[in-house]
């Protein structure tokens, strides 16, 4: 397995890191995703993530949302937008993603365990 | 000032903001809700969950008000007898898209609120589905709000309604 090069994405309110991990991928952020339209900068890169994540055939992927301490309905959107991806992709060609929330952080307690509900064959949830 | 200050149960609001259709505002305003409600609850939980449907309901105000420069107008109600808290959030708006509003609610509210928000996730991904209205049906499945809307003289009023916990 080749490791992926990704630049963090930066912007006012959030951070997104990229790095490699035992089981393959992890994805890591920060802050809070409230602006007006995350479509614009979020999704894009993580749809670039998740073509590299299927160039090299990766199974699972980390994606680390601890720290990400507000996320409005414009940031559930992208996100379930990444996920749905996965329908366009070959059943034996997929990955799983592998949330790793806090509990403690009201909206993470609540939005997570609903989108594991909605996809469960994309996603698994943990804690901390 | 395009509204009159509201009153409910024979109350003024407890909190009542103007400000701007300024997108940077609503993070100021999201944390002033949650540190101020959480004094006056003792419950950070409850006070977050208040904070975020507030923040959903004034994204719609700005993102949906069809003048600019118009102030929003956010008041907090709190009915002590029963500990609901109450908040309504005003904007100016043409009428049919407050019809269409109150169509979605109607359809959101008759729905169980795990459902409404579970469809309205699938449909925000879908290209062609511009107004998801996922905003309206997180608030009403994480914090169990009753949400309703009014119009009148060009001004929407959005009520959302929180119970006990």
């Amino acid at each position: 397995m080749g490791s992926l090069s990704f630049e963090p994405l930066k912007l006012e309110r959030v951070n997104i890191t990229v790095g490699d991990n035992d089981s393959g991928l992890s994805i890591k952020m920060s802050g809070m995703i409230d602006m007006r339209d995350p479509t614009l900068d979020i999704l894009p890169y993580l749809l670039k993530i998740h073509e590299e994540v299927l160039k090299k055939s990766l199974k699972n992927i980390k994606a680390d949302f601890t720290d990400l301490t507000f996320m409005n309905s414009s940031g559930i959107k992208t996100i379930i937008s990444w996920i749905m991806k996965l329908n366009d992709v070959p059943v034996e060609k997929r990955y799983k993603i592998n949330i790793i929330y806090n509990p403690n952080i009201t909206w993470q307690e609540s939005s997570i365990q609903v989108m594991q509900q909605l996809f469960p064959d994309f996603i698994v949830v943990e804690t901390e | 000032m395009p509204t009159k200050s509201q009153i409910i149960n024979g109350r003024k609001a407890f909190v009542e903001l103007k400000f701007g259709p300024n997108w940077s505002y609503i993070s100021t305003v999201r944390n002033f809700i949650i540190n101020f409600l959480a004094i006056t609850l003792f419950d950070k939980k409850r006070a977050d969950h208040i904070a975020m449907a507030v923040n959903e309901l004034i994204e719609n105000a700005i993102k949906y008000s069809d003048r600019d420069g118009i102030d929003i107008n956010l008041e907090v109600f709190r009915n002590k007898k029963d500990d609901t808290i109450k908040v309504m959030v005003c904007n100016h708006a043409k009428k049919n898209e407050v019809e269409t509003l109150k169509k979605i609610l109607d359809e959101i509210n008759s729905e169980p609120p795990l459902e409404a928000f579970m469809k309205r996730m699938r449909d925000s991904a879908i290209a062609e589905c511009k107004k998801s209205n996922i905003g309206l049906a997180r608030v009403r499945y994480e914090s169990n709000a009753k949400i309703s809307a009014d119009y009148e003289n060009g001004f929407v009023k959005v009520f959302a309604e929180f119970a006990e916990k």
